[in-house]
């Protein structure tokens, strides 16, 4: 053991902690306590998992409801950069197909709408988008 | 308790709920140390619980902040539960009896530290401690209360003196567990006897 020389405030706020961690270093050892501060144990935990479960669902739905507001705002982001594309004197779709990878037949791609066509490339850029923000949210 | 923190699928909730209630409960119990005995500046009118759950919510709106490297869950929720005290408490007028304020609520700070949830946990308790307080005194108190109750005196000693841990008393000195839990409860007593006794000229609302 090595013997410390300063007795300070922190060496005493360090034994109050310690009083604290033991009154709830594991389940019994907290059950006991608790029961000795005139507390109900077995409503406190059937209440508390109720409440728990309860957060659990509302931080569930509060994800989603920001997941989806995201992709909305992501999806009308590639919906003006594909009508900036399709209106642009210079594009060329085949060039596109190439750049961006997109795994589709020429054959295909003559049969297709030009709604189609804005439609197939608002879900690639959507879903671009959307993999570059989580990558730069990681 | 928890296998995988970070998805929360295997968290055992009714262990946290329980040790992280007894923790505040026990915590909050130190009170006539902080501002006097009557004094609710850390609570704000709130419940326990409400702190607790408080916690609980906070994790689970943003389990990503959560570094599993730095600590258990519970080390966590202790940490923020804390934290929360030592906020309320900092923004109200007749904090100024500690110049502890570097353990101020600041959301920056917690994303950047690299300390364990545990060791951050002692400078915002430490700044609910009055700084007038004769700490010595209080050793001296302790050590002369303590004296002749052999498990008592050589848990204060591990702890207070050593800085040492639970399982570290318990290997130290050889006692049991029980032993442990019962010397611990005796000198809680003791702790307690000293905070009414250091305290009774200065309980202030």
């Amino acid at each position: 053991m090595s013997k410390k020389t300063n007795q300070t405030k922190s060496d005493f706020v360090n034994l109050f902690l310690s009083t604290t961690e033991n009154d709830s270093s594991s389940k019994e050892a907290a059950k006991a306590f608790l029961a000795s501060e005139g507390v109900k144990t077995d409503k406190l935990i059937s209440e508390g998992l109720k409440r728990v479960k309860k957060m659990q669902m509302l931080a569930n739905a509060s994800r989603t409801e920001n997941e989806m507001q995201a992709a909305e705002t992501v999806k009308a982001e590639a919906t003006a950069w594909v009508d900036n594309l399709l209106a642009s004197i210079n594009f060329s779709l085949p060039e596109l197909v190439q750049k961006e990878e997109l795994f589709m037949s020429f054959r295909n791609v003559e049969n297709l709408s030009q709604d189609d066509i804005r439609n197939i490339l608002i879900r690639h850029f959507t879903l671009k988008l959307m993999n570059k923000n989580n990558n730069n949210e990681k | 308790m928890s296998t995988d923190t970070g998805s929360q699928t295997h968290i055992d909730w009714e262990e946290i709920i329980l040790r992280l209630t007894a923790f505040t409960y026990s915590w909050t119990r130190g009170k006539p140390w902080f501002r006097g005995e009557k004094t609710t500046t850390f609570l704000m009118g709130k419940e326990v619980e409400d702190y607790v759950y408080a916690a609980i919510g906070k994790y689970l709106d943003e389990p990503e902040k959560f570094d599993p490297d730095k600590g258990e869950l519970l080390e966590y929720l202790k940490y923020n539960l804390v934290r929360s005290f030592v906020a309320n408490d900092l923004r109200k007028k007749e904090n100024n009896q500690t110049d502890d304020i570097f353990a101020e609520d600041n959301e920056e700070d917690e994303e950047d530290s690299s300390s364990s949830y545990s060791e951050r946990v002692l400078p915002f308790t430490a700044a609910l401690f009055p700084d007038d307080i004769d700490y010595s005194a209080i050793k001296e108190f302790i050590e002369k209360e303590v004296q002749g109750d052999k498990d008592a005196e050589n848990i204060f000693l591990g702890i207070y003196t050593y800085g040492m841990k639970r399982r570290e008393v318990i290997d130290e000195f050889t006692m049991t567990a029980v032993a442990f839990d019962n010397g611990m409860r005796r000198l809680n007593t003791v702790i307690n006897r000293a905070a009414a006794h250091f305290n009774k000229n200065t309980q202030t609302v």
